[in-house]
């Protein structure tokens, strides 16, 4: 101890005269003996198994959720995938099926010929240029085409009209 | 009491944790790390490939995703055979399985497996259909990863052009060399935790990188007129027994190639190793020939612009002409004739060519040419676009005056030609061809490329007068009456020159077969359209250009007007003489 606490406890006496003053004032405070609850500890564990076992419960709930959820995340991006592949190929499959080559031979099929040269009619003056001839049926046949499609077969309903040919020439 | 012996029990617990994490960590790690219970694995996500359009938005090359097969040899030897297992677990009951699908050999894909290495592809660029297929079949140390696979929707449309792309995807010919950095795009990753089951640990993605797709490159080619020339071209190479053809088609105003053919072309879906096509580029820019009688109208511009003669002025054309060592002849004998300058053009002599040549002397004629771009490449950015070969005046031999003129001694190739007639229809400004329109980000916005460079070569007066003279030449007094296009005004020139052997040991001479050509454009008087037709070694079934080139020049000269609507101008044809009275 330092010698400032010594110092204070001689200065103690010099107090007295304050704690004898004391009894004579009545204090409002006495010790008042604990009151019993009367109600029961049972709510008190309720509420706690409650919380606990709603928190259990959440949990479990939460983890099949995100289990579920994993699994519809997995069965949409195996649709998405699917689709996509299946865009792709209908994409192709119309590329193709528009490609020179397959139009030709499709056009070949249905006995249709390649157009002649046109005539022009021109406004300005009402005069008619060029020299229109009818489309002649080439004398080969179809082209070989290097995609995978094959011409379809022409349906023998129908009765096409195959312009004579003119003998034309470039 | 209670709480000490409580303290005694967690004290425990503790000790055992602890105890267990330093026989983890501390005594036997790398057998844990060996368990692969959890491994990051870096996945690359591959950029898909930019397509390549043509004018109109058609595709001509696209990529598409698709599915690489491999195996890991080693998981394989490690997997253990149960017997009652009803899954093939052997490199030879593996193989068996998986080849019949793949459509491999059984006895490769058994070798490929028991190969003992850790990773190895069984098959690559699978359909992604097939490749589920296999790995539905659950085998052990059978996987796929994702990769993107290059398709032309229209066959062997362009493919001279377009080129190729390895195994890898990388271009290696054509416009998928040349564009290469904007088609392909950049690839993205994941890194990614696996369990030792090989399911992704969903809290465990470190990072995730998106791939970026390349551009697509949008052509000046129009399919349909591709299709129309490359389709006509072939039948011609196979009918003519020549050894190979090209079209090239240009808008004059613009320097656009509308339609750039070869024949015989390759299939750029299965393209074989050393296809001489695929592999030495573009035959239209790549392979250089004598032009021949086509070079003339470089002679005669050169004449004209220096006002050495007009297409009037009357020329003595005598049988047979002496320079230096060389006696010349024209095509057809004929005796001492008096023709118009324009006569000598239409008639394509070689003797008339050459005595108005002489006139203008070495340097102006090398000038000339070189001003129309002989001797410097074409600019049109394709790989393997050749200079040709242009000997500079002061290597000209003796005879050299006589050989130049008419297209001999010097060699071009087909845009080099086609660019010259573009030149001459486009009032004597030559617009640098050029075969890329645009280029396109992945939202469809067009890149312009900058506008090819143009300079004006001769005048424009001098360009018409060399229109007006060549449509005689598809007249019928001229060399190539089956030119003609029904209803419109056409000009060209036809050429026909012996070829000079490139290989084998006539090389550098003669070879006894010929160069058969075709230039023109139409309508001549107000030009839309060049088309050059060349085929290379004529010889068998006709040769003259005028009856193997001209028809198809025609023909394709014809589709290209229709399918532009280009309507005849309704003019009439100025009737030159072409003999002196």
């Amino acid at each position: 101890m330092t010698p400032p606490s010594a110092g204070a406890a001689r200065v103690m006496p010099l107090r007295s005269p304050l704690p004898k003053e004391a009894p004579k004032r009545t204090s409002p405070l006495r010790l008042v003996p604990p009151r019993r609850s009367s109600a029961s500890k049972a709510p008190f564990v309720v509420v706690l198994v409650v919380l606990l076992g709603g928190g259990l419960l959440g949990l479990l709930l939460l983890n099949t959720l995100v289990a579920q959820q994993s699994f519809a995340i997995h069965d949409l991006s195996a649709k998405d995938r699917a689709l996509a592949q299946q865009e792709q190929d209908l994409s192709r499959q119309v590329q193709g099926l528009q490609a020179p080559a397959s139009l030709a031979a499709r056009a070949t099929a249905l006995k249709m010929v390649p157009s002649g040269p046109p005539a022009f009619l021109r406004l300005s003056d009402g005069k008619v240029l060029g020299s229109p001839q009818a489309g002649v049926a080439p004398v080969v046949t179809p082209p070989k085409s290097s995609t995978t499609w094959t011409a379809p077969k022409p349906p023998t309903t129908t009765t096409t009209t195959v312009s004579t040919p003119t003998g034309a020439h470039g | 009491m209670r709480l000490r012996s409580g303290l005694v029990i967690l004290g425990a617990v503790v000790m055992l944790l602890a105890g267990r994490l330093v026989q983890l960590q501390g005594l036997q790690p790398t057998a844990s790390a060996d368990q692969g219970v959890q491994r990051t694995q870096v996945i690359t996500i591959p950029a898909l490939r930019g397509a390549v359009l043509d004018r109109n938005g058609n595709p001509l090359a696209v990529s598409q995703l698709a599915r690489n097969v491999y195996a890991e040899p080693t998981t394989i030897a490690k997997a253990v055979c149960q017997p009652t297992a009803l899954l093939a677990c052997t490199p030879a009951a593996i193989a068996a399985k998986v080849a019949p699908l793949l459509g491999l050999v059984t006895a490769d894909v058994t070798t490929k497996l028991s190969s003992g290495r850790s990773f190895v592809y069984l098959k690559r660029g699978v359909d992604p259909a097939l490749a589920q297929q296999v790995i539905d079949l659950r085998l052990p140390g059978i996987g796929q990863e994702t990769t993107t696979v290059r398709t032309h929707p229209s066959g062997s449309l362009a493919a001279a052009v377009l080129g190729y792309t390895d195994i890898d995807g990388v271009g290696k010919a054509g416009i998928e060399s040349a564009f290469n950095s904007v088609l392909a795009g950049t690839p993205g990753k994941t890194v990614a935790r696996h369990d030792a089951y090989g399911r992704v640990i969903p809290t465990g993605t470190d990072s995730h990188v998106d791939p970026i797709d390349g551009k697509d490159v949008q052509l000046t080619i129009d399919q349909d007129l591709q299709w129309y020339a490359q389709d006509l071209l072939a039948k011609q190479v196979q009918a003519t027994e020549a050894k190979n053809g090209t079209i090239v088609v240009m808008d004059v105003k613009t320097g656009e190639v509308l339609a750039f053919a070869s024949a015989p072309t390759f299939d750029p879906d299965h393209v074989k190793a050393g296809d001489p096509v695929a592999m030495n580029g573009l035959p239209g820019i790549a392979q250089v020939y004598e032009p021949g009688s086509v070079n003339k109208v470089i002679t005669a511009a050169a004449a004209l612009q220096r006002g050495i003669v007009t297409p009037s002025t009357v020329i003595d054309v005598p049988s047979s002409l002496r320079v230096s060592n060389k006696v010349l002849h024209d095509a057809e004998k004929h005796g001492d004739e008096h023709l118009t300058f324009t006569g000598v053009l239409a008639k394509s002599s070689n003797i008339g060519t050459v005595k108005v040549a002489q006139q203008v002397g070495a340097q102006a004629l090398y000038d000339t040419m070189r001003s129309f771009g002989f001797g410097s490449k074409s600019g049109i950015g394709l790989p393997a676009d050749s200079r040709g070969l242009l000997p500079k005046p002061a290597d000209w031999s003796g005879t050299s005056i006589a050989n130049i003129p008419i297209g001999q001694g010097v060699s071009t190739t087909v845009l080099q030609v086609a660019s010259v007639y573009a030149t001459i229809a486009n009032n004597g400004v030559r617009v640098q061809p050029s075969i890329v329109k645009a280029e396109r980000d992945s939202a469809g916005h067009p890149i312009a490329v900058p506008a090819p460079p143009t300079r004006r070569v001769i005048s424009t007066q001098v360009a018409t007068e060399i229109r007006q003279m060549l449509e005689s030449a598809v007249s019928e007094q001229g060399t190539a009456p089956l030119a003609a296009v029904a209803g419109y005004r056409v000009s060209g020139k036809t050429g026909t020159a012996q070829r000079v052997a490139t290989d084998g040991s006539r090389s550098g001479y003669y070879d006894g077969t010929y160069t058969s050509s075709f230039v023109g454009m139409a309508p001549a008087d107000a030009p839309r359209f060049v088309v050059a037709v060349v085929l290379q070694g004529t010889g068998k079934r006709g040769y003259f250009g005028g009856q193997v080139a001209a028809p198809l020049f025609s023909k394709v000269m014809g589709f290209a007007l229709r399918s532009y609507a280009v309507p005849p101008t309704g003019t009439v044809a100025p009737r030159f003489q072409l003999v002196a009275p």
